[in-house]
């Protein structure tokens, strides 16, 4: 074991899939000789050469386009945006060709390319930095979008992700890239399974849902709570889709009362899903309305990015108000 | 304008005129678009009687179609327009063993795939090609400039044919094949009635990007009043002692009886069950 923080899970992750693989190729904007803006392939360009991780041109399209291709001929790519705000040019590859490829030809061809990008705000970025658009993905069938929030379950997230035969959105939490450290089995080849959630820290009284970097101020939230006398049940979603309900809902008929934290702008936000979906589930167990904590629905801003981002209070507040209801 | 010439074979006298296939390779040529012209028709027909939902009809783009599909090699790969999966379309492979990607239907995103498949192929020192085929209209999109750019840095072995009516209304610039300069690849006209003239820029192009020399661009013209392609070529296989009527009736015959399989194919299937619609897309169904 040693201890990594997200960048390094995830490098450690793409450096034993690429050994084990030859298949498996990266391509993106200075990913090769560069490693990456945030180093997350660092290194990997020395070790694997010039023809698996690619410098491209500045072309998201033409990014995913290719990597299609690659797949369709029967590699596993790994394209790497660099930032998910700049994924919009390739967003009709994303959700016309990509998503729909093994349906459209009746499962004649599948496209396994995971394209890992940096999400969500706390780094001072601006509106093109800074977003959380995974809502635009879950909301598209025929892609699976999983997000970690720690490094071991990015290392082997990842891994799972690269070696599943259907497109994966692979959503990086950005704010906590260095800050989330913790024990990693370094050079050793697991998967975290696609499509499982996990319960981060066990309570009596309310269901706390969350995943990314907002899981940590969940937990942070969680502490505050507990001060208070109020046992919080955390849990880290990993996947959205497809999404562990069954985990998510037993907590909840067991808590009674449910709270979700997302960063994204509120309307649409993956939270109302998650939302709809307890409702539907847990109906006779709720003792409150299902809160949730969001952005709000403007653009992402520059200088209140911390009045923007939801933190522990707006999440407490959201507990006590469940709870008093 | 562009002063880039046309490329014939059939139709030209010009001494320095490439020369013509094999004649093994023009009977081919002549059967496949006889093939390709009776599926169109049958296709057509069962359009307008609400048989199928829709059919795309090719009909003066035969020379274009058989002379991509010959051009290439076994293994090879071509993205055409969107077809219905199960083979229920028209054939664009025209009975040749090339993989078929025939299901992108918006016109530009596929030509970023084509691009794609030719890298692969380049990255794994594979000697296959990758075409595909467009319309004028794709060349407008993003798409087609972000697929030429990269298939122009990486030097992939894609092969990129827009089949044009020549008139250009909505695009710039006179030529599609101009462009190539601007991508670092050759960019070839070619009368794209001519089925000799197509197979002879498409074979010259893929040996190109087979032997790691990258891509290329090929505009086919076909005029909205042209010459009839099948026409053009049965004319020049007669008077060149190649193809007899014996052989035509044999083969009108063969097509008709094909025509009837065709429909077959095309017939809409029975309406799909519930496990249908989730199993391919790994949706955990409702």
């Amino acid at each position: 074991m040693a201890e990594m923080n997200i960048i390094q899970a995830v490098n450690d992750a793409m450096k034993i899939a690429m050994s084990a693989d030859p298949d498996v190729v990266i391509l993106g904007e200075d990913v090769g000789q560069f490693g990456g803006v945030f180093r997350a392939t660092a290194g990997l360009h020395e070790a694997f050469g010039s023809d698996r991780v690619i410098d491209t041109p500045l072309a998201e399209g033409g990014i995913i386009g290719a990597a299609i291709g690659m797949a369709l001929y029967g590699m596993r790519p790994v394209p790497e945006i660099q930032f998910i705000d700049f994924i919009y040019p390739g967003f009709d590859q994303i959700v016309n060709e990509l998503a729909k490829f093994r349906y459209r030809t009746g499962g004649g061809f599948t496209c396994p390319v995971t394209i890992r990008t940096p999400f969500g705000g706390g780094i001072r970025g601006g509106h093109y930095h800074s977003q959380s658009p995974e809502a635009y993905f879950t909301h598209t069938p025929g892609l699976k979008v999983v997000v970690p929030s720690n490094p071991y379950d990015a290392k082997g997230l990842l891994l799972a992700s690269i070696r599943d035969d259907d497109p994966v959105i692979f959503l990086e939490p950005k704010r906590v890239y260095r800050a989330a450290r913790g024990e990693v089995p370094e050079g050793e080849d697991y998967e975290v399974p696609i499509g499982s959630a996990a319960v981060v820290r066990e309570g009596t009284d309310c269901t706390l849902l969350s995943y990314g970097a907002m899981l940590h101020t969940s937990l942070a939230a969680a502490e505050v709570a507990a001060e208070r006398g109020i046992a919080v049940e955390v849990i880290d979603l990993r996947t959205l889709v497809p999404l562990d309900i069954k985990t998510l809902a037993a907590s909840t008929w067991k808590t009674g009362r449910c709270v979700i934290a997302v960063e994204a702008p509120r309307t649409c936000s993956f939270a109302s899903e998650v939302a709809a979906l307890i409702q539907e589930k847990c109906f006779l167990a709720l003792e409150a309305p299902i809160h949730r904590v969001t952005g709000y629905d403007t653009p992402f801003p520059h200088t209140l990015e911390d009045t923007y981002l939801p933190d522990a209070n707006r999440i407490v507040a959201a507990i006590s108000e469940t709870m008093n209801y | 304008m562009s002063t880039l010439r046309t490329l014939r074979v059939l139709t030209s006298t010009a001494k320095n005129r490439p020369a013509l296939p094999d004649p093994a390779d023009q009977v081919a040529l002549y059967q496949a678009m006889v093939r390709l012209r009776a599926a169109d028709e049958v296709l057509a027909a069962m359009a307008a009687r609400g048989r199928i939902q829709w059919h795309q009809s090719i009909r003066g783009r035969e020379a274009v179609i058989a002379g991509l599909a010959h051009g290439l090699m076994h293994d090879d790969w071509l993205f055409t327009g969107a077809q219905v999966p199960d083979g229920g379309g028209l054939d664009f492979t025209c009975g040749r063993s090339l993989h078929h990607v025939g299901t992108s239907s918006p016109g530009g995103a596929r030509v970023v795939h084509a691009m794609g498949v030719g890298w692969a192929a380049r990255l794994r020192g594979d000697p296959q090609v990758s075409a595909v085929l467009f319309g004028e209209t794709a060349a407008n999109q993003d798409h087609f400039h972000v697929a030429l750019n990269f298939a122009g840095v990486f030097k992939t072995a894609a092969l990129f044919v827009c089949c044009s009516d020549g008139s250009l209304v909505q695009t710039s610039g006179g030529s599609i094949a101009a462009r190539a300069v601007a991508y670092g690849m050759d960019g070839v006209r070619v009368d794209g009635t001519d089925a000799c003239a197509v197979l002879h820029g498409i074979r010259k192009a893929a040996q190109t990007a087979r032997e790691g020399g990258g891509s290329c661009l090929i505009e086919a013209l076909v005029p909205e009043e042209g010459e009839d392609p099948i026409l053009l070529l049965r004319d020049h296989l007669q008077s060149a002692d190649l193809w007899s009527e014996e052989e035509e009736t044999t083969l009108m015959a063969d097509v008709a009886d094909s025509a009837e399989e065709q429909a077959r194919k095309a017939t809409v299937p029975a309406a799909g069950n519930k496990p249908q619609v989730f199993e391919p897309t790994g949706a955990p169904g409702a």
